[in-house]
């Protein structure tokens, strides 16, 4: 099924989706493939509709909460657990927060102050990770900020702070921090850099409007850039391969504690490839997570066929169809190792 | 020709005897089959430990019964006084001692450096398998960025194989492989199978050396989970879980080149007491690093050692009775470091400025490798 173009950059939202298109998209905005369920319901329908779906669901938004947890390192021991935090999706969802505001909230966290401990330390990753300023290269702005850390009023960024709140608010709400977070968002989104025009048009409009969050990620879902993405696929980031074996097995997504630990320990390599190997492994030898055995299939071409749809969002060749249903229908683990194989595949691994 | 086509057995000779090694633990004969990195040198293999977190001088060599190991290194071999450095964050200064180049860099920046590191280096001009370069680190998710930069001519096919020993080998992630239980080693028919499977996905073709290296690292794994590194615990407990692995790692593969880098030291923004723990448990820790390379019959006169932080802390205590680092001081800016190994000098100190950007070039020229990117210049006096 393909997406036609209503102009040069930008795509029909009325033409339907396919399962590529949905797989990325779910991938994305929930940091998982979609369930059977959500595969029944969007599969086939206009992409403006399942944005419209997507956007209206508090996970959407309880995923873009790690993300931005995982930006700001505010991982593992830093990690903010049974916070005021925990409130964020539910009120992003309603329309009562908007994304640069739970980003300031983000910065007042004692999370991000553990993490972040010092003036120095403090206002040096306020300065980089709200607006993207090198401090190397604005030291009298650093200085006037740890400054207002301490106590000691001054003109941080244009405004009057002499606090540490005041540096995360003077931040926050600066206008290169709506330009900052546009261009960092685009390119999570669609692995691509932002044109520097585009950047500050985009980055304009959020400091303008900051409900307009939404209705900018969903123009970008709908351009070129971003079928472009969807074509050649991306690499899955490690929290969200843990979800999405998870949920490829058949199996509900994991909990935030395994979720966390399988991730952590995935981030500790530099090249995860074999402990996702591992991982997949235990998980297709583990009770619940276990693929049908061979003599279970009654048209082991038809289930390949599917697993392939599902895992990699294409049919497969006709060579890997003879060869991944031969394997399917032999001796009892056959189905075990066609999962396996296409799990700790490189393909699978950019979805 | 590579300098090392005389003594280097090729990849496929590496493997075979990789896999005849047989358990972990076990004495490889790869350390027989090796030759020195250049002509005339002794060095077969390096060790390089950033001391990273920030760790002022006041509390090393200025505090020499803090660190007896360390002193006993810089006794045995070439102690620098006045290492330069910059306030870059620690990821930034850091990097800067793998790459070569002082370079600003986000402190929470969590991508890769644009230009070579040392383990890219000595990979491709050596023609160096992945698991001859390895990273141990215990600083989580950033730090494997040090593995390797994004420059057209090398990245990730030279990059070192990078662990982090708090990630991987954390009490919770052993917890779910406890629950789930140790993947059945795939055998007979069944890697028969999944490896025919593999390669019509492929579109034909032989497995790519990356795929032989990422099977032997999941081995390695899987039979390090079984031993003593997630146990752990305490202050500086992912440092000491860098360094242990480092050491299985020289005694199971032998590498020429590992970089372990360390953070916990940081911990003195809030506690001046615990960051002092730190450096004594790393300094204890480097100890039997160095003690089970004097105890090796094959490393004992082939290994270089060398330990430096990637900055200082300030010179005042914080309110909090801690300490920072942005005050700009001397404290901040200089540090002594250590090199020790059978071509280096023994005893000498040097008090003169260097920089911690001139250590990388210094130990690819110790390897022969051209690091042409580099800002830092040879550390010429060391050599015995």
């Amino acid at each position: 099924m393909r997406l036609y173009h209503r102009s040069e950059l930008e795509l029909d939202p009325a033409v339907a989706i396919d399962d590529r298109w949905l797989r990325a998209l779910c991938i994305d905005l929930l940091g998982r493939p979609p369930l059977t369920s959500e595969r029944e319901r969007w599969l086939g329908k206009p992409l403006g509709d399942v944005l419209d779906d997507l956007w209206g669901l508090e996970m959407t938004w309880a995923h873009w909460l790690e993300e931005q947890l995982y930006y700001f390192m505010l991982i593992d021991q830093f990690r903010p657990v049974g916070t005021s935090l925990d409130e964020l999706p539910g009120r992003l969802q309603k329309g009562t927060l908007t994304a640069g505001e739970a980003l300031h909230r983000i910065g007042l966290s004692t999370s991000f102050d553990l993490r972040n401990p010092g003036a120095d330390t403090f206002v040096t990753v306020v300065m980089e990770q709200f607006c993207g300023i090198e401090v190397q290269s604005s030291r009298r702005e650093l200085e006037i900020g740890k400054g207002a850390y301490d106590g000691r009023a001054g003109v941080f960024m244009g405004s009057r702070a002499k606090s540490q709140s005041d540096v995360v608010e003077v931040a926050a709400g600066h206008k290169d921090a709506a330009r900052f977070l546009v261009g960092r968002e685009y390119e999570r989104l669609t692995r691509a850099p932002m044109a520097k025009r585009d950047r500050a048009r985009a980055g304009k409009r959020l400091h303008r409007e900051p409900r307009a969050y939404s209705d900018l990620v969903k123009e970008w879902m709908s351009s070129e850039a971003y079928a472009e993405r969807v074509s050649r696929g991306a690499l899955m980031s490690n929290r969200t391969w843990v979800r999405a074996v998870h949920v490829d097995l058949g199996a509900a997504p994991p909990s935030g504690a395994t979720t966390e630990a399988l991730r952590s320990a995935l981030d500790g390599l530099g090249d995860p490839a074999p402990l996702r190997s591992t991982i997949a492994r235990m998980l297709l030898d583990a009770e619940g997570t276990r693929a049908p055995r061979g003599p279970d299939l009654e048209d082991a071409g038809a289930w390949v066929g599917d697993v392939f749809q599902r895992l990699l969002g294409r049919a497969p060749t006709e060579e890997e169809k003879a060869a991944f249903t031969r394997v399917a229908s032999g001796t009892g683990d056959g189905p075990t190792l066609v999962l396996y194989t296409l799990l700790s595949s490189s393909e699978y691994e950019s979805s | 020709m590579s300098i090392l086509d005389h003594t280097h057995p090729s990849r496929r000779d590496l493997l075979r005897a990789a896999a005849g090694a047989g358990a972990i633990g076990l004495a490889s004969p790869l350390a027989a089959a090796i030759g020195p990195i250049r002509p005339g040198y002794k060095t077969k293999h390096v060790v390089l430990v950033i001391m990273a977190g920030g760790v002022r001088s006041r509390e090393t060599f200025g505090s020499p019964k803090q660190i007896p190991n360390l002193v006993q290194l810089a006794d045995e071999g070439v102690l620098f006084t006045r290492l330069r450095t910059a306030n870059l964050g620690h990821f930034g200064a850091s990097m800067s001692i793998v790459t070569g180049i002082s370079e600003a860099r986000g402190i929470r920046d969590n991508s890769r450096a644009p230009d070579p590191t040392l383990f890219e280096y000595v990979r491709k001009d050596l023609g160096l398998a992945a698991s001859d370069v390895w990273v141990t680190t215990s600083g989580g998710a950033q730090q494997v960025n040090y593995a390797y930069g994004l420059h057209a001519d090398y990245g990730q096919k030279y990059g070192a194989t990078t662990l982090d020993g708090d990630g991987i080998f954390n009490e919770e992630f052993k917890g779910i492989v406890s629950k789930l239980g140790t993947p059945r080693p795939l055998a007979g028919s069944d890697a028969e199978r999944v490896a025919e499977l593999r390669r019509v996905l492929r579109g034909g073709g032989p497995p790519s050396a990356a795929e032989e290296s990422r099977a032997r690292v999941e081995r390695y794994i899987l039979e390090e989970l079984g031993r003593g590194v997630t146990g752990m615990t305490g202050a500086g407990a992912g440092d000491a879980k860098a360094i242990q692995l480092a050491r299985n790692l020289l005694s199971v593969f032998r590498p020429r080149m590992i970089g372990v880098v360390l953070q916990q030291a940081d911990i003195a923004h809030g506690s001046f007491n615990g960051y002092t723990e730190v450096i004594r448990r790393n300094d204890a820790a480097i100890g039997e690093l160095v003690a089970a390379i004097r105890g090796d019959e094959t490393l004992r006169d082939s290994t270089a050692v060398v330990v430096l932080p990637e900055f200082g802390r300030d010179a005042d205590l914080n309110s909090r009775r801690g300490l920072d680092h942005g005050d700009g001081s001397d404290d901040l800016r200089f540090v002594h470091g250590v090199a020790w190994g059978p071509d280096f000098k023994r005893g000498k100190v040097v008090n003169d400025d260097r920089r911690t950007i001139d250590v990388m070039p210094t130990i690819a020229d110790l390897f022969g490798a051209d690091p042409r990117h580099a800002k830092g210049s040879v550390l010429r006096e060391i050599y015995a």
